[in-house]
Protein backbone atom coordinates (compact mmCIF):
# COMPACT_ATOMS: atom_id res chain seq x y z
CA UNK A 1 0.00 0.00 0.00
CA UNK A 2 1.45 3.42 -1.14
CA UNK A 3 2.64 5.39 2.19
CA UNK A 4 0.53 8.42 1.87
CA UNK A 5 -2.52 6.19 2.36
CA UNK A 6 -0.98 4.28 5.22
CA UNK A 7 -0.34 7.50 6.88
CA UNK A 8 -3.80 8.88 5.97
CA UNK A 9 -5.33 5.71 7.19
CA UNK A 10 -3.19 6.07 10.68
CA UNK A 11 -4.44 9.60 11.09
CA UNK A 12 -7.82 8.64 10.88
CA UNK A 13 -7.46 5.91 12.91
CA UNK A 14 -5.52 8.20 15.85
CA UNK A 15 -7.98 10.88 15.09
CA UNK A 16 -10.96 8.51 16.47
CA UNK A 17 -9.20 7.60 19.55
CA UNK A 18 -9.47 11.15 20.26
CA UNK A 19 -12.08 13.47 22.42
CA UNK A 20 -11.35 16.06 19.66
CA UNK A 21 -12.44 14.11 16.75
CA UNK A 22 -15.81 13.22 18.77
CA UNK A 23 -16.12 17.00 19.62
CA UNK A 24 -15.50 18.26 16.13
CA UNK A 25 -17.93 15.67 14.85
CA UNK A 26 -20.70 17.06 17.76
CA UNK A 27 -20.07 20.82 17.10
CA UNK A 28 -20.74 20.37 13.28
CA UNK A 29 -23.76 18.03 13.57
CA UNK A 30 -24.74 21.10 16.45
CA UNK A 31 -23.89 23.72 14.22
CA UNK A 32 -26.35 21.95 11.13
CA UNK A 33 -29.05 21.81 13.70
CA UNK A 34 -29.20 24.98 15.73
CA UNK A 35 -28.71 26.67 11.83
CA UNK A 36 -31.97 25.27 10.94
CA UNK A 37 -33.65 26.00 14.13
CA UNK A 38 -32.67 29.39 14.10
CA UNK A 39 -33.56 29.32 10.08
CA UNK A 40 -37.17 28.45 11.25
CA UNK A 41 -37.44 30.57 13.39
CA UNK A 42 -36.75 33.22 11.40
CA UNK A 43 -39.17 32.20 8.80
CA UNK A 44 -41.73 31.92 11.39
CA UNK A 45 -41.69 35.01 13.11
CA UNK A 46 -41.86 37.27 9.46
CA UNK A 47 -44.11 34.68 8.33
CA UNK A 48 -46.58 35.79 11.95
CA UNK A 49 -46.00 39.64 11.46
CA UNK A 50 -46.44 39.00 6.93
CA UNK A 51 -50.09 36.94 8.31
CA UNK A 52 -50.79 40.04 11.20
CA UNK A 53 -50.17 43.08 9.01
CA UNK A 54 -52.43 41.42 5.87
CA UNK A 55 -54.77 40.78 8.47
CA UNK A 56 -55.10 43.90 10.00
CA UNK A 57 -54.66 46.25 7.13
CA UNK A 58 -56.55 44.09 4.00
CA UNK A 59 -54.60 44.66 1.50
CA UNK A 60 -52.40 42.44 -0.37
CA UNK A 61 -48.99 43.01 0.50
CA UNK A 62 -45.85 40.76 -0.93
CA UNK A 63 -45.28 37.41 0.46
CA UNK A 64 -41.56 37.84 2.02
CA UNK A 65 -40.74 34.51 1.23
CA UNK A 66 -42.32 33.59 -2.43
CA UNK A 67 -39.88 32.26 -4.63
CA UNK A 68 -37.51 31.60 -1.58
CA UNK A 69 -35.47 28.31 -1.41
CA UNK A 70 -35.95 25.72 0.63
CA UNK A 71 -32.45 26.06 1.70
CA UNK A 72 -33.20 29.40 3.14
CA UNK A 73 -33.19 28.12 6.55
CA UNK A 74 -29.53 26.53 6.22
CA UNK A 75 -28.34 30.06 5.56
CA UNK A 76 -26.53 30.46 8.84
CA UNK A 77 -24.54 27.48 8.00
CA UNK A 78 -22.18 29.42 5.90
CA UNK A 79 -21.12 31.95 8.62
CA UNK A 80 -21.13 28.58 11.20
CA UNK A 81 -18.59 26.72 8.63
CA UNK A 82 -16.46 29.84 8.02
CA UNK A 83 -16.30 30.93 11.70
CA UNK A 84 -16.55 27.43 13.84
CA UNK A 85 -15.46 25.38 10.58
CA UNK A 86 -12.28 27.25 10.33
CA UNK A 87 -11.06 27.52 13.26
CA UNK A 88 -11.63 23.55 14.07
CA UNK A 89 -10.28 22.57 11.20
CA UNK A 90 -7.12 24.81 12.02
CA UNK A 91 -6.92 22.93 15.22
CA UNK A 92 -7.52 19.31 13.87
CA UNK A 93 -4.43 20.24 11.70
CA UNK A 94 -2.29 21.29 14.51
CA UNK A 95 -3.41 18.29 16.68
CA UNK A 96 -2.34 15.97 13.47
CA UNK A 97 1.07 17.07 13.63
CA UNK A 98 1.44 17.22 16.98
CA UNK A 99 0.91 14.22 17.53
CA UNK A 100 3.22 12.15 16.16
CA UNK A 101 5.89 14.59 17.25
CA UNK A 102 4.61 14.23 20.73
CA UNK A 103 4.38 10.54 20.99
CA UNK A 104 8.22 10.93 19.22
CA UNK A 105 7.31 8.46 16.92
CA UNK A 106 9.06 11.12 14.09
CA UNK A 107 12.17 9.06 13.49
CA UNK A 108 10.29 5.72 13.33
CA UNK A 109 8.03 6.92 10.87
CA UNK A 110 11.24 9.18 9.18
CA UNK A 111 13.60 6.10 8.60
CA UNK A 112 11.14 4.04 6.63
CA UNK A 113 11.24 4.34 2.99
CA UNK A 114 9.08 7.34 2.33
CA UNK A 115 9.42 11.13 1.96
CA UNK A 116 8.53 14.20 3.98
CA UNK A 117 6.30 15.38 1.10
CA UNK A 118 4.31 11.44 1.17
CA UNK A 119 4.01 11.79 5.10
CA UNK A 120 2.44 15.32 4.46
CA UNK A 121 -0.09 14.83 2.45
CA UNK A 122 -0.98 11.46 3.80
CA UNK A 123 -1.69 13.61 7.25
CA UNK A 124 -3.76 16.23 4.85
CA UNK A 125 -5.50 13.19 3.34
CA UNK A 126 -6.34 11.53 6.58
CA UNK A 127 -7.12 15.19 8.25
CA UNK A 128 -9.79 15.76 4.50
CA UNK A 129 -11.19 12.57 5.05
CA UNK A 130 -11.98 13.00 8.92
CA UNK A 131 -13.43 16.74 7.81
CA UNK A 132 -15.30 15.29 5.36
CA UNK A 133 -17.21 12.61 7.17
CA UNK A 134 -18.06 15.53 10.02
CA UNK A 135 -19.04 17.30 6.49
CA UNK A 136 -21.36 13.92 5.39
CA UNK A 137 -22.77 14.12 9.30
CA UNK A 138 -23.37 17.86 9.04
CA UNK A 139 -24.87 17.50 5.89
CA UNK A 140 -27.29 14.30 6.80
CA UNK A 141 -28.33 16.27 9.89
CA UNK A 142 -29.40 19.70 8.02
CA UNK A 143 -31.23 17.27 5.33
CA UNK A 144 -33.30 15.74 8.18
CA UNK A 145 -34.00 18.90 10.58
CA UNK A 146 -35.19 20.59 7.21
CA UNK A 147 -37.56 18.05 6.81
CA UNK A 148 -38.40 18.22 10.29
CA UNK A 149 -39.24 22.03 10.08
CA UNK A 150 -40.84 22.44 6.69
CA UNK A 151 -43.25 18.98 6.80
CA UNK A 152 -41.58 17.53 3.43
CA UNK A 153 -38.21 16.18 2.14
CA UNK A 154 -35.93 18.16 0.63
CA UNK A 155 -36.85 18.20 -3.26
CA UNK A 156 -34.02 16.41 -5.26
CA UNK A 157 -33.07 19.82 -6.85
CA UNK A 158 -32.48 21.20 -3.12
CA UNK A 159 -30.60 18.16 -2.00
CA UNK A 160 -28.11 18.24 -4.61
CA UNK A 161 -28.00 22.21 -3.18
CA UNK A 162 -26.86 21.16 -0.38
CA UNK A 163 -24.61 18.66 -1.27
CA UNK A 164 -22.68 21.14 -3.32
CA UNK A 165 -22.33 23.58 -0.67
CA UNK A 166 -20.82 20.94 1.99
CA UNK A 167 -18.42 19.97 -1.03
CA UNK A 168 -17.40 23.34 -1.07
CA UNK A 169 -17.08 23.82 2.49
CA UNK A 170 -14.75 20.80 2.41
CA UNK A 171 -12.60 22.70 -0.28
CA UNK A 172 -13.03 25.90 1.66
CA UNK A 173 -11.78 24.08 4.94
CA UNK A 174 -8.54 22.46 3.23
CA UNK A 175 -6.60 25.91 3.65
CA UNK A 176 -7.32 26.19 7.18
CA UNK A 177 -6.14 21.97 8.03
CA UNK A 178 -2.68 23.03 5.92
CA UNK A 179 -2.22 26.03 7.44
CA UNK A 180 -3.08 24.02 11.24
CA UNK A 181 -0.51 21.14 9.87
CA UNK A 182 2.68 23.39 8.65
CA UNK A 183 2.08 25.46 11.82
CA UNK A 184 2.16 22.02 14.13
CA UNK A 185 5.15 20.37 12.46
CA UNK A 186 7.07 23.56 12.26
CA UNK A 187 6.80 25.16 16.03
CA UNK A 188 9.04 24.20 18.54
CA UNK A 189 6.15 24.82 21.13
CA UNK A 190 2.96 23.44 20.92
CA UNK A 191 1.20 26.48 22.29
CA UNK A 192 2.41 28.80 19.42
CA UNK A 193 2.11 25.96 16.93
CA UNK A 194 -1.78 26.58 18.34
CA UNK A 195 -1.30 30.21 18.75
CA UNK A 196 -0.35 30.79 15.35
CA UNK A 197 -2.57 29.77 12.95
CA UNK A 198 -5.31 30.85 14.96
CA UNK A 199 -4.03 34.66 14.45
CA UNK A 200 -3.84 33.97 10.99
CA UNK A 201 -7.25 32.44 11.00
CA UNK A 202 -8.11 35.80 12.67
CA UNK A 203 -6.96 38.05 9.48
CA UNK A 204 -8.58 35.29 7.21
CA UNK A 205 -11.62 35.53 8.60
CA UNK A 206 -12.03 39.12 9.86
CA UNK A 207 -9.50 41.41 8.94
CA UNK A 208 -8.94 40.72 5.48
CA UNK A 209 -12.59 40.74 4.74
CA UNK A 210 -13.11 43.89 6.73
CA UNK A 211 -10.62 45.85 4.98
CA UNK A 212 -11.81 44.58 1.87
CA UNK A 213 -15.39 45.73 2.23
CA UNK A 214 -14.58 48.31 5.35
CA UNK A 215 -17.69 50.56 3.44
CA UNK A 216 -19.90 47.72 4.14
CA UNK A 217 -18.68 45.91 7.64
CA UNK A 218 -21.76 44.18 8.29
CA UNK A 219 -21.46 42.27 5.12
CA UNK A 220 -18.13 41.13 7.30
CA UNK A 221 -20.91 37.97 9.51
CA UNK A 222 -23.44 38.27 6.44
CA UNK A 223 -23.93 35.24 4.71
CA UNK A 224 -24.66 36.98 1.99
CA UNK A 225 -21.70 39.15 1.21
CA UNK A 226 -22.01 42.28 -1.25
CA UNK A 227 -18.69 44.26 -2.19
CA UNK A 228 -18.72 47.85 -0.91
CA UNK A 229 -19.61 50.02 -3.85
CA UNK A 230 -16.80 52.66 -3.81
CA UNK A 231 -15.28 55.57 -5.80
CA UNK A 232 -12.66 55.83 -3.17
CA UNK A 233 -9.20 55.17 -4.78
CA UNK A 234 -8.33 53.69 -1.37
CA UNK A 235 -11.09 51.43 -1.22
CA UNK A 236 -10.82 50.40 -4.75
CA UNK A 237 -7.23 49.50 -4.15
CA UNK A 238 -7.92 47.02 -1.12
CA UNK A 239 -10.86 45.46 -3.12
CA UNK A 240 -8.57 44.76 -6.30
CA UNK A 241 -5.80 43.55 -3.57
CA UNK A 242 -7.69 41.85 -1.41
CA UNK A 243 -10.50 39.97 -3.01
CA UNK A 244 -8.42 37.28 -4.91
CA UNK A 245 -7.27 36.05 -1.58
CA UNK A 246 -10.78 36.48 0.72
CA UNK A 247 -11.16 33.10 0.75
CA UNK A 248 -13.89 33.62 3.32
CA UNK A 249 -15.93 35.95 1.12
CA UNK A 250 -15.80 33.79 -2.10
CA UNK A 251 -17.19 30.91 0.20
CA UNK A 252 -19.82 33.08 1.58
CA UNK A 253 -20.48 34.18 -2.01
CA UNK A 254 -20.20 30.54 -3.43
CA UNK A 255 -22.36 29.07 -0.58
CA UNK A 256 -25.25 31.71 -0.91
CA UNK A 257 -25.57 30.73 -4.89
CA UNK A 258 -25.84 27.23 -4.22
CA UNK A 259 -28.11 27.48 -1.53
CA UNK A 260 -30.40 29.86 -3.46
CA UNK A 261 -30.43 32.04 -0.99
CA UNK A 262 -32.55 35.08 -2.16
CA UNK A 263 -30.62 38.80 -2.32
CA UNK A 264 -27.29 37.62 -3.65
CA UNK A 265 -25.84 39.67 -5.86
CA UNK A 266 -24.44 37.87 -8.40
CA UNK A 267 -25.05 34.71 -9.47
CA UNK A 268 -21.78 33.76 -11.11
CA UNK A 269 -19.51 31.42 -8.95
CA UNK A 270 -17.27 30.72 -11.45
CA UNK A 271 -14.85 33.41 -9.96
CA UNK A 272 -15.23 32.07 -6.30
CA UNK A 273 -14.53 28.51 -6.95
CA UNK A 274 -11.79 29.25 -8.68
CA UNK A 275 -10.17 31.43 -6.07
CA UNK A 276 -11.37 28.65 -3.15
CA UNK A 277 -9.05 26.26 -6.05
CA UNK A 278 -6.36 27.73 -6.53
CA UNK A 279 -5.77 28.76 -2.65
CA UNK A 280 -6.18 25.37 -1.95
CA UNK A 281 -3.78 24.02 -4.20
CA UNK A 282 -1.70 26.92 -3.03
CA UNK A 283 -1.96 25.54 0.48
CA UNK A 284 -1.26 21.97 -0.44
CA UNK A 285 1.86 23.45 -1.96
CA UNK A 286 3.04 24.80 0.91
CA UNK A 287 3.63 21.76 2.84
CA UNK A 288 6.33 21.33 1.13
CA UNK A 289 7.36 24.00 4.07
CA UNK A 290 8.10 21.41 6.12
CA UNK A 291 11.17 19.44 6.52
CA UNK A 292 12.38 16.28 8.37
CA UNK A 293 14.41 18.21 10.29
CA UNK A 294 11.82 20.20 11.72
CA UNK A 295 9.38 17.55 12.62
CA UNK A 296 12.00 15.88 14.47
CA UNK A 297 12.69 18.90 16.31
CA UNK A 298 11.71 18.45 20.62
CA UNK A 299 8.12 20.13 21.12
CA UNK A 300 8.24 21.69 24.16
CA UNK A 301 5.07 22.92 26.24
CA UNK B 1 36.11 -11.60 4.43
CA UNK B 2 32.43 -10.89 3.90
CA UNK B 3 31.09 -8.13 1.71
CA UNK B 4 31.21 -4.37 3.72
CA UNK B 5 27.80 -3.46 4.91
CA UNK B 6 28.06 -0.13 6.35
CA UNK B 7 31.27 2.72 5.13
CA UNK B 8 31.48 5.72 5.95
CA UNK B 9 34.29 8.14 4.73
CA UNK B 10 35.10 11.14 6.19
CA UNK B 11 31.82 11.61 7.93
CA UNK B 12 31.52 15.15 9.46
CA UNK B 13 28.42 16.79 11.23
CA UNK B 14 28.58 19.98 12.46
CA UNK B 15 26.34 22.57 13.89
CA UNK B 16 26.71 26.04 13.42
CA UNK B 17 30.12 25.25 13.00
CA UNK B 18 31.07 23.14 15.23
CA UNK B 19 31.90 19.53 15.08
CA UNK B 20 29.80 17.13 16.71
CA UNK B 21 31.21 14.56 14.26
CA UNK B 22 34.78 14.44 12.51
CA UNK B 23 35.88 12.55 9.83
CA UNK B 24 34.25 9.49 10.84
CA UNK B 25 35.84 6.53 8.36
CA UNK B 26 34.59 2.54 9.24
CA UNK B 27 33.45 0.05 8.03
CA UNK B 28 31.19 -3.09 9.35
CA UNK B 29 31.24 -6.36 7.57
CA UNK B 30 28.24 -8.14 6.39
CA UNK B 31 27.12 -10.60 9.86
CA UNK B 32 29.03 -8.33 12.36
CA UNK B 33 27.78 -7.01 15.19
CA UNK B 34 29.37 -3.33 15.82
CA UNK B 35 29.56 -1.76 19.17
CA UNK B 36 29.96 2.04 18.87
CA UNK B 37 31.44 3.32 22.23
CA UNK B 38 31.87 6.88 24.10
CA UNK B 39 30.39 9.23 26.64
CA UNK B 40 27.63 11.06 26.40
CA UNK B 41 27.79 13.30 23.58
CA UNK B 42 30.66 11.80 21.35
CA UNK B 43 28.91 11.46 18.24
CA UNK B 44 26.89 8.11 18.90
CA UNK B 45 23.75 9.05 18.08
CA UNK B 46 24.82 11.68 15.42
CA UNK B 47 26.76 8.64 13.53
CA UNK B 48 23.47 6.46 14.14
CA UNK B 49 21.24 9.31 12.56
CA UNK B 50 23.01 10.09 9.44
CA UNK B 51 23.41 6.17 8.85
CA UNK B 52 19.43 5.81 8.62
CA UNK B 53 19.55 8.78 6.84
CA UNK B 54 17.44 11.19 9.54
CA UNK B 55 20.24 13.12 9.23
CA UNK B 56 22.37 14.73 6.46
CA UNK B 57 25.87 14.91 6.51
CA UNK B 58 27.84 18.02 6.49
CA UNK B 59 30.65 16.86 4.84
CA UNK B 60 32.00 13.11 3.98
CA UNK B 61 30.21 10.60 3.00
CA UNK B 62 28.29 7.15 3.56
CA UNK B 63 26.88 3.88 2.40
CA UNK B 64 24.69 1.53 4.04
CA UNK B 65 24.39 -2.10 1.88
CA UNK B 66 25.81 0.11 -0.80
CA UNK B 67 23.37 3.09 -1.39
CA UNK B 68 24.63 6.11 -0.87
CA UNK B 69 22.84 7.72 2.71
CA UNK B 70 22.47 11.11 0.74
CA UNK B 71 21.71 10.05 -2.40
CA UNK B 72 19.35 7.44 -2.12
CA UNK B 73 18.15 7.12 1.04
CA UNK B 74 14.85 5.51 -0.12
CA UNK B 75 16.85 2.50 -0.54
CA UNK B 76 18.91 2.73 2.65
CA UNK B 77 15.34 3.09 4.57
CA UNK B 78 14.36 -0.61 2.59
CA UNK B 79 17.20 -2.48 3.94
CA UNK B 80 17.71 -1.01 7.51
CA UNK B 81 15.95 -2.09 10.83
CA UNK B 82 16.40 1.23 13.52
CA UNK B 83 15.78 1.29 17.23
CA UNK B 84 15.95 5.11 18.63
CA UNK B 85 17.29 5.73 22.26
CA UNK B 86 14.01 6.06 24.08
CA UNK B 87 12.02 4.35 21.43
CA UNK B 88 7.73 5.74 21.86
CA UNK B 89 4.96 4.58 19.76
CA UNK B 90 0.88 5.82 19.48
CA UNK B 91 -0.07 4.47 23.03
CA UNK B 92 -3.34 4.87 22.60
CA UNK B 93 -3.38 2.18 19.84
CA UNK B 94 -2.73 -1.34 20.64
CA UNK B 95 0.58 -3.64 20.18
CA UNK B 96 -0.74 -4.67 16.72
CA UNK B 97 -2.07 -1.72 15.40
CA UNK B 98 1.56 -0.37 16.23
CA UNK B 99 3.37 -2.79 14.23
CA UNK B 100 0.40 -3.09 11.70
CA UNK B 101 1.42 0.76 10.83
CA UNK B 102 5.04 0.41 11.00
CA UNK B 103 4.74 -2.67 9.00
CA UNK B 104 2.64 -1.16 6.44
CA UNK B 105 5.02 2.14 6.21
CA UNK B 106 7.94 -0.80 5.24
CA UNK B 107 6.09 -1.41 2.57
CA UNK B 108 4.14 -4.78 3.50
CA UNK B 109 1.12 -5.12 2.11
CA UNK B 110 -0.45 -7.78 4.37
CA UNK B 111 1.66 -7.66 7.43
CA UNK B 112 -0.65 -10.14 9.92
CA UNK B 113 1.51 -13.11 9.10
CA UNK B 114 4.63 -11.59 9.57
CA UNK B 115 4.01 -9.94 13.02
CA UNK B 116 2.71 -13.05 14.27
CA UNK B 117 6.02 -14.20 13.12
CA UNK B 118 8.05 -11.73 14.54
CA UNK B 119 6.42 -11.76 17.88
CA UNK B 120 6.70 -15.19 18.05
CA UNK B 121 10.42 -15.29 17.05
CA UNK B 122 10.79 -13.05 19.86
CA UNK B 123 8.67 -14.80 22.50
CA UNK B 124 6.05 -11.94 23.10
CA UNK B 125 2.69 -12.84 21.84
CA UNK B 126 -0.28 -12.74 23.71
CA UNK B 127 0.25 -8.93 24.19
CA UNK B 128 -1.39 -8.07 20.82
CA UNK B 129 -4.75 -6.20 21.46
CA UNK B 130 -3.04 -4.57 24.43
CA UNK B 131 -2.80 -0.71 24.09
CA UNK B 132 1.10 0.44 24.15
CA UNK B 133 -0.26 2.91 27.31
CA UNK B 134 0.11 -0.44 29.63
CA UNK B 135 3.54 -1.81 28.75
CA UNK B 136 6.63 -0.86 30.78
CA UNK B 137 9.81 -0.11 29.47
CA UNK B 138 10.99 -3.90 28.93
CA UNK B 139 8.43 -4.52 26.73
CA UNK B 140 8.47 -1.48 25.06
CA UNK B 141 12.04 -2.42 24.06
CA UNK B 142 10.90 -5.15 22.68
CA UNK B 143 7.91 -3.90 20.62
CA UNK B 144 11.15 -1.51 19.24
CA UNK B 145 12.58 -4.34 18.32
CA UNK B 146 9.76 -5.84 16.51
CA UNK B 147 8.97 -2.81 14.64
CA UNK B 148 12.59 -2.99 13.54
CA UNK B 149 12.82 -6.18 12.08
CA UNK B 150 9.05 -6.47 10.32
CA UNK B 151 10.46 -6.35 6.69
CA UNK B 152 13.53 -8.24 7.42
CA UNK B 153 16.08 -5.66 7.22
CA UNK B 154 19.55 -6.75 6.95
CA UNK B 155 21.08 -4.26 8.66
CA UNK B 156 19.78 -3.25 12.49
CA UNK B 157 20.77 -0.36 13.96
CA UNK B 158 19.89 0.17 17.69
CA UNK B 159 20.63 2.86 19.53
CA UNK B 160 21.51 2.50 23.23
CA UNK B 161 19.43 -0.13 23.45
CA UNK B 162 19.84 -1.41 26.95
CA UNK B 163 18.96 2.38 28.34
CA UNK B 164 16.85 1.87 31.48
CA UNK B 165 16.33 -1.41 31.05
CA UNK B 166 16.37 -3.90 34.46
CA UNK B 167 19.12 -6.55 34.59
CA UNK B 168 16.14 -8.75 32.97
CA UNK B 169 15.61 -6.88 29.75
CA UNK B 170 19.33 -5.92 29.52
CA UNK B 171 19.52 -10.18 29.48
CA UNK B 172 16.25 -10.31 27.35
CA UNK B 173 17.94 -7.88 24.65
CA UNK B 174 21.27 -9.09 24.92
CA UNK B 175 19.87 -12.52 23.96
CA UNK B 176 17.87 -11.00 20.96
CA UNK B 177 20.51 -9.27 19.72
CA UNK B 178 22.69 -12.35 19.55
CA UNK B 179 20.16 -14.26 17.53
CA UNK B 180 19.18 -12.21 15.18
CA UNK B 181 22.75 -11.94 14.32
CA UNK B 182 23.06 -15.64 14.22
CA UNK B 183 19.79 -17.31 13.46
CA UNK B 184 18.41 -14.42 10.87
CA UNK B 185 22.53 -13.02 9.62
CA UNK B 186 21.55 -9.72 10.20
CA UNK B 187 24.50 -7.14 10.49
CA UNK B 188 24.11 -5.28 14.08
CA UNK B 189 25.17 -1.54 14.47
CA UNK B 190 24.62 -0.53 18.29
CA UNK B 191 25.60 2.88 19.98
CA UNK B 192 26.16 2.12 23.41
CA UNK B 193 28.30 3.09 26.58
CA UNK B 194 27.92 -0.36 28.56
CA UNK B 195 31.21 -1.88 28.09
CA UNK B 196 29.87 -5.28 29.48
CA UNK B 197 27.31 -5.64 27.00
CA UNK B 198 29.35 -5.07 24.14
CA UNK B 199 31.93 -7.99 25.40
CA UNK B 200 29.49 -10.04 25.67
CA UNK B 201 27.08 -9.43 21.93
CA UNK B 202 29.79 -7.08 19.65
CA UNK B 203 32.59 -8.77 17.50
CA UNK B 204 33.96 -5.55 16.58
CA UNK B 205 34.38 -2.03 18.14
CA UNK B 206 34.70 1.89 17.52
CA UNK B 207 35.61 4.21 20.08
CA UNK B 208 34.48 7.65 19.77
CA UNK B 209 36.01 10.75 21.28
CA UNK B 210 34.28 14.34 21.17
CA UNK B 211 33.28 13.42 17.75
CA UNK B 212 36.87 11.65 16.88
CA UNK B 213 36.94 7.90 15.99
CA UNK B 214 40.05 7.21 18.25
CA UNK B 215 39.92 3.30 18.13
CA UNK B 216 38.88 0.73 15.55
CA UNK B 217 38.93 -2.85 15.33
CA UNK B 218 37.33 -6.41 16.30
CA UNK B 219 36.91 -6.73 19.98
CA UNK B 220 39.16 -10.23 20.42
CA UNK B 221 42.30 -7.77 18.47
CA UNK B 222 41.52 -5.25 20.99
CA UNK B 223 41.52 -6.99 24.11
CA UNK B 224 44.21 -8.70 22.90
CA UNK B 225 46.36 -5.52 22.15
CA UNK B 226 47.03 -3.68 25.19
CA UNK B 227 48.26 -6.05 27.67
CA UNK B 228 48.72 -3.66 30.07
CA UNK B 229 44.64 -3.28 30.46
CA UNK B 230 42.44 -6.27 32.02
CA UNK B 231 39.04 -5.56 30.78
CA UNK B 232 37.44 -3.61 27.67
CA UNK B 233 36.42 -0.90 30.54
CA UNK B 234 40.20 -0.29 30.87
CA UNK B 235 41.16 0.09 27.42
CA UNK B 236 38.11 2.39 26.71
CA UNK B 237 39.21 4.60 29.32
CA UNK B 238 43.04 4.67 28.82
CA UNK B 239 42.36 5.43 24.99
CA UNK B 240 39.40 7.93 26.15
CA UNK B 241 41.98 10.24 28.17
CA UNK B 242 44.95 9.57 25.53
CA UNK B 243 42.48 10.73 22.98
CA UNK B 244 41.82 13.99 25.65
Amino acid sequence: MNALFVVAGQEIKSATRERLAIALLVVFLGMALVSSSIGWATHHTVMSVYDQTVLQTGRHIPNPFAGASALEITRNTIIYIVLIGALLATVVGVRSAVRDRKAGVTDLIFSRPMGTRAYMLGKLLGVQAWMGIVLVAALLASWLSAWVVLGAPLSWSATASLMGFFAVAWLFLLPFAVLGLVAGARSGHESTALLVPILIWVAVAFVIPQLGTAQNPSALLNPVPSAASTTDLFFKVNQAVLQPISITEHFKHAGSVILQLQDVASPAIGGDLLSLGAIAALSVAALALVSRASMRRPLHE
Amino acid sequence: MSAIAIETSGLTKKYDDKPVLADLSIQVHQGEVFGLLGHNGAGKTTTVSILTTLLDPSAGSAEVNGHDVAKDSLSVRRSIGYLPENVQFYDALTLRENLTFFARLSGLAKPAGRIREVLSFLDFEGHDAERLSTFSKGMRQRVGIAQAILHEPSVLFLDEPTSGLDPAGVKMLRDTIIRLNRELGMTIFMNTHLLAEVTKTCSSIGILSSGRLIHHDSLERTLSSFPGQDSLEDIYLHLDTQAA
